[in-house]
C-alpha cells in the first residue's frame, strides 16, 4: 500500500489496470440501448459493403447506378445532420 | 390475401434420407399378392441394402414449384481439392422447372454438397442457402414485396447468427416451424409421402433387375431412382418420383393441408396434434389458443362422473380416473416485439421450440433475435468490467484508509512506529 501510495498519480488504478474509460464503458453497456451496430447485423452489412468495394468493377451500370444513388443520399442526409448538430451546438452556446 | 406474385415467394424445405437403403424403409400400400409352394426354395425378394446414406434436401413454395432438390453427400477426402463426384450422378440428374423470382418459367439446376457424414450442418446449411435458395430469387431484396420467407424446422445450423444476418440483410427472413409438429405443419413433408412411395418402388425394381445381371446399385444410381427414366444398364424404365411428389397440384395440396396458404390454422383442428385445456388467470378456458379446450374439459368432466358412479358401486373408479392436460394461459402471453421483455425472452430461449414460442412465429433473424444475441455478448462483458470495478473499488477502499493513516500519523519509522496502533500497520502493509 505503501508503494502505492508513493506512486504519482494517474487515471489508471495501478494494482487493478481500472481505467476512467473502463468506468465510462462499463456505464454505456449498462444504459445504453443495443443497436444495429452492436449486433451480428452490422458485421454482415460490413462483410457485404467489402465484398461490393472488392467487386465494384463487375458491377452492372444500372446496379451501379442506383448504388451510387443511395450513397448520394446518405452524403446528404448526414451532411444535414451534420449541420443539424452544429447548429444546436451555436445555440447551446449562444 | 397475398399480393400478387408473393406466393412464389414463399417456400418451405426440409430434408429427407438419400433412398438407397430398401430394407428398412416402408412403400406404403397393399402388399402384392405372392404365390408360393413349400416345396420350392427362393421365394424370398432381394432388396437392396446400402450403408451410405446420403441426405437430400427438397422443398416447395406456395406456388407449388418444387425447388431443385439438393444432394448432400458422402466424402472421405479431407481437403477440398480431393473432393470428387462421379460424372454419372449429374448426368442422371434432371434440371427442375420453375419460375421464383426470375420472372419466367426456366430450368434450375440441381446441387450437390459433400461432407464426411452426408448430412447437413451449419456450414452446409449456408452453403446450400447460398447455392440453391438465393440463386432462385436474384430480384431478392429487403423492401416490401422483394422478400422471401424461408420456413425451416429445427436442426443444426438453423440458429446460425452469421448466416442469418447475411440472410436478413439479403431480404430473406427465416421462419421456424412449429416443433414437434413435422405432420401437420410441414409443407415438404406432406409431399414426401408421394415422393418417397415411387422412389422406393424404383429402387426395387432397379435392385431386382440389376441383381439379375449380378451387378449392384451405387451413389450414382441415386439421381435415377429420384428423377426416372430407362436406367441404361439394366434396360428397365423408372417413374418419375419428383414429379410424382412434387408437381403443382401436390405442393398446392400440402400447403392447403398445413393451413399456410390460404392461411386457414387447420392444424390447430387436427387430431394428430396434442391439444390441451389452456387456463386463463380466472380460472375459465381460454378456446383462443386451444379451440378444443372445450371439449378437452368435457371429456374430463364426463370420465370424472363415470368414474364417481364406479366408486358409488364399490368399485375403485379412481384407476380409471384422468384429468386433462392443462397449461397456464399466461405461458404463452405475447411480448411486444422490440421490446426489452421480448430481447430478454428470446435471449433465454434455448432451443428453437423455446424460441418459436418467444418469437411468436415471427422470423427467426428478426432484430428481436440479433438484439438478444448481441445483449449476450454484452452482459459477458458487462459481468468482466464489473467483476474488475469490485476490485477497484475493494483496492480504492484500502488506499483511502492508507491514506487517512498517513495523514493523521505520518508514515512509520524507528521513532513513530509507537504511535501507530495494530490496526494502522495493517492498513499500511496491506
Amino acid at each position: 500500500m505503501l508503494k502505492c501510495l508513493a506512486a504519482p498519480e494517474t487515471n489508471e488504478d495501478s494494482e487493478t489496470g481500472w481505467t476512467v474509460d473502463d468506468d465510462m464503458g462499463l456505464a454505456s453497456l449498462k444504459n445504453d440501448a443495443i443497436g444495429f451496430k452492436d449486433a451480428a447485423l452490422a458485421v454482415a452489412l460490413k462483410q457485404q459493403a467489402n465484398a461490393i468495394k472488392k467487386n465494384i468493377a463487375h458491377l452492372e451500370n444500372d446496379q451501379a447506378a442506383i448504388l451510387l444513388e443511395a450513397l448520394q443520399k446518405r452524403s446528404i442526409s448526414s451532411i444535414a445532420e451534420d449541420n443539424q448538430r452544429s447548429l444546436l451546438q451555436i445555440i447551446g452556446r449562444k | 390475401m397475398f399480393f400478387s406474385g408473393q406466393t412464389s415467394r414463399i417456400a418451405n424445405l426440409d430434408e429427407t434420407d438419400g433412398l438407397l437403403d430398401n430394407t428398412a424403409g416402408q412403400r406404403g400400400g397393399r402388399k402384392p399378392i405372392v404365390f408360393y409352394c413349400h416345396g420350392v426354395n427362393g421365394s424370398g425378394t432381394q432388396a437392396n441394402k446400402s450403408s451410405h446414406s446420403p441426405t437430400t434436401i427438397m422443398g416447395l413454395n406456395a406456388d407449388g414449384e418444387a425447388l431443385p432438390p439438393h444432394f448432400q453427400l458422402k466424402t472421405a477426402a479431407k481437403k477440398d481439392d480431393r473432393e470428387k463426384i462421379n460424372a454419372d450422378f449429374i448426368m442422371n440428374c434432371h434440371n427442375v422447372y420453375g419460375t421464383f423470382g426470375h420472372g419466367e418459367r426456366k430450368l434450375h439446376h440441381c446441387t450437390y454438397g459433400l461432407n464426411e457424414r452426408a448430412g447437413m450442418n451449419t456450414v452446409e446449411l449456408e452453403k446450400h442457402t447460398n447455392a440453391n435458395i438465393l440463386p432462385l430469387h436474384p430480384d431478392v431484396e429487403d423492401v416490401p414485396l422483394k422478400r422471401i420467407i424461408l420456413k425451416v424446422d429445427s436442426g443444426p445450423g438453423r440458429l446460425n447468427v452469421p448466416m442469418l444476418a447475411a440472410l436478413r440483410l439479403k431480404g430473406v427472413h427465416v421462419v421456424a416451424r412449429v416443433p414437434n409438429t413435422t405432420s401437420t405443419t410441414q409443407e415438404t413433408d406432406q409431399s414426401l409421402g408421394p415422393f418417397k412411395t415411387p422412389c422406393r418402388g424404383n429402387l426395387a425394381t432397379l435392385a431386382a433387375a440389376r441383381f439379375e445381371m449380378r451387378k449392384t446399385l451405387r451413389i450414382e444410381d441415386l439421381p435415377i431412382i429420384v428423377f426416372g427414366g430407362k436406367d441404361p444398364i439394366a434396360d428397365v424404365q423408372l417413374e418419375n418420383a419428383m414429379e410424382k411428389g412434387f408437381n403443382q397440384t401436390s405442393c398446392l395440396k400440402a400447403w392447403l393441408k398445413c393451413g399456410a396458404v390460404p392461411p386457414t390454422m387447420s392444424p390447430l383442428e387436427s387430431n394428430k396434434v396434442r391439444h390441451e385445456c389452456i387456463i386463463n388467470e380466472d380460472g375459465s378456458l381460454n378456446v383462443e389458443l386451444d379451440p378444443k379446450s372445450l371439449r378437452i374439459k368435457r371429456l374430463e368432466g364426463s370420465n370424472h362422473v363415470n368414474c364417481n358412479f364406479l366408486s358409488l358401486h364399490g368399485m375403485d373408479g379412481n384407476q380409471l380416473r384422468i384429468n386433462a392436460p392443462r397449461q397456464a394461459a399466461k405461458k404463452f402471453k405475447l411480448t411486444e416485439p422490440h421490446s426489452k421483455e421480448r430481447v430478454e425472452a428470446t435471449q433465454k430461449a434455448k432451443g428453437a421450440g423455446q424460441l418459436f414460442h418467444v418469437t411468436q412465429d415471427q422470423h427467426s433473424n428478426s432484430e428481436d433475435f440479433f438484439a438478444a444475441r448481441a445483449k449476450t455478448i454484452r452482459d459477458v462483458e458487462v459481468d468482466g468490467l464489473e467483476k474488475k470495478e469490485k476490485e477497484h473499488l475493494k483496492h480504492k477502499e484500502c488506499f483511502d484508509a492508507a491514506k487517512k493513516v498517513l495523514a493523521a500519523k505520518g508514515e512509520p519509522t524507528t521513532e513513530t512506529i509507537a504511535t501507530h496502533t495494530a490496526a494502522d500497520l495493517k492498513v499500511l502493509y496491506k
